[in-house]
């Protein structure tokens, strides 16, 4: 028997449903992998994504420019007046910069270089109040002597941090609560002779953080043990376990204050953001001693 | 084109929607909402391909969104698949509106349930009202480019 006499060999397909039946219980037994061995393949997938991204940017970059040349045509004067006012701004920019360079010059321990150079006088200087947090039986106390008006509009609610420094020692709305160096809150209101403190990981909380390796965002109190750090672009590189800092300190202490660490990273599918949790730095529920972060003009 | 040969293609095209994704979709954000690429092609996938197995390609598409995000892998490919393979047994080919109504439904329907997936297998922290709200807008957002794609494309089919 030749080939040629030999019925056609059947080549079916297994039916639609059969295929879709075999990829769901892939699916479903990918879904179970722990995520220790899916992360090595996600970060490999991740890595090979990175030419286009760069050639991404790089047409990123070129079609702002030319945007912004597009932009600029055919308004002579008004591009001579910006470019103007870019030149001052970056005059008085160089001035601050030289400004500082002295300062810091002076604060060193190196050699000056340039000895015609006078430091500048600081402003503003940072003031730490020592405050501690009052517990239930001190806030009693402090009622009956009518120093809290617990109950009243703008009062104490039950459940509120209060501390024992307030309005008349210098605290105000918004000032930093740090515990050894790390931040636990902010001043929410002051009375006299006390305050109630927000937490950064109470319902509410807001404030303007920067991650380790440049990245700023605004960190969000969620009511749970993590805050929620926002609008940091899913182009900026973030590592779990990054350090998170305070921006609101600049200009009053000198190294940085640290709200916590990240704790977990997610991308929705078309989010333009991360969603990245961060784990308080301060983990004690109630530090017994805190500082109020306030400045003096010298 | 042999199985091999499309296969590839079908990569290179899932790689180029997980890049865009990553790289190009932030910029046309809306608020938090960016169009999801590998979801528009998927679903572009199926619509524009009439052959009953078109929806193991929407899989890959599914594959490359599971494997450029950050948690865990398959529910992608499994909403991706499931949805593809609902739209392969409508009948719509050969009627636009059908096709466009079919990627507006898909779109939306894949938003919401990788949305669902995420909060019921606590893949997502966030509350469920903002994953609610961040799906809906996704789904719709990238309705919205899949029409205008499907239509560019039946505009250069019809000057062919």
């Amino acid at each position: 028997m030749t080939i040629y006499d030999r019925p056609p060999r059947s080549c079916r397909r297994p039916a639609p449903c059969i295929c879709l039946a075999v990829v769901l219980f892939g699916s479903a037994a990918l879904m179970l992998i722990p995520q220790r061995w899916a992360a090595p393949l996600q970060q490999a997938a991740q890595a090979s994504l990175r030419p286009g991204l760069v050639v991404a940017a790089a047409l990123r970059d070129r079609t702002q420019r030319l945007l912004g040349v597009a932009g600029n045509l055919g308004s002579g004067a008004e591009r001579a007046a910006s470019l103007e006012e870019e030149v001052r701004q970056l005059r008085l920019q160089n001035d601050q910069l030289q400004a500082e360079v002295a300062w810091l010059r002076s604060q060193s321990n190196e050699p000056r270089e340039d000895h015609n150079v006078t430091p500048t006088r600081l402003l503003v200087q940072g003031k730490l109040i020592e405050a501690r947090v009052l517990g239930r039986q001190a806030q009693a106390i402090l009622q009956r002597q009518g120093l809290l008006d617990i109950g009243s509009q703008r009062g104490v609610s039950p459940g509120d941090l209060v501390l024992d420094q307030g309005a008349a020692e210098g605290a105000a709305r918004g000032q930093l609560v740090i515990c050894g160096g790390r931040v636990w809150g902010k001043v929410l209101r002051t009375g006299v002779r006390t305050s109630i403190v927000e937490r950064a990981t109470d319902a509410g909380f807001r404030d303007l953080v920067r991650l380790a390796s440049g990245p700023r965002g605004v960190l969000e109190g969620t009511g749970q043990r993590h805050c929620r750090l926002k609008m940091v672009e899913v182009t900026q590189a973030v590592a779990v376990g990054e350090p998170v800092f305070s921006e609101a300190n600049e200009g009053l202490v000198e190294g940085q204050l640290l709200y916590g660490y990240v704790d977990r990273i997610e991308k929705s599918p078309g989010a333009a953001y991360w969603e990245i949790w961060v784990r308080p730095a301060v983990t004690q529920g109630l530090p017994p001693r805190v500082a109020v972060l306030t400045g003096e003009v010298l | 084109m042999t199985l091999a040969t499309r296969t590839i293609v079908f990569l290179a095209w899932a790689w180029l929607a997980a890049v865009f994704d990553s790289g190009i979709a932030p910029l046309l954000s809306i608020g938090e909402v960016a169009p999801n690429a590998c979801m528009l092609a998927a679903l572009l996938c199926v619509v524009l391909n009439a052959a009953p197995y078109s929806f193991l390609g929407s899989g890959i598409f599914g594959i490359a969104a599971d494997l450029a995000g950050t948690s865990r892998l398959g529910p992608a490919l499994a909403c991706f698949t499931l949805v593809g393979y609902g739209i392969t047994r409508l009948p719509i080919h050969g009627r636009p509106v059908r096709q466009a109504a079919a990627l507006v439904a898909g779109s939306t329907l894949l938003a919401w349930t990788m949305g669902l997936l995420q909060y019921a297998f606590h893949f997502s922290a966030a509350a469920s009202s903002i994953v609610l709200k961040h799906s809906t807008g996704v789904g719709f957002y990238t309705a919205a480019c899949a029409i205008a794609l499907f239509a560019a494309t039946r505009l250069a089919q019809r000057g062919d």
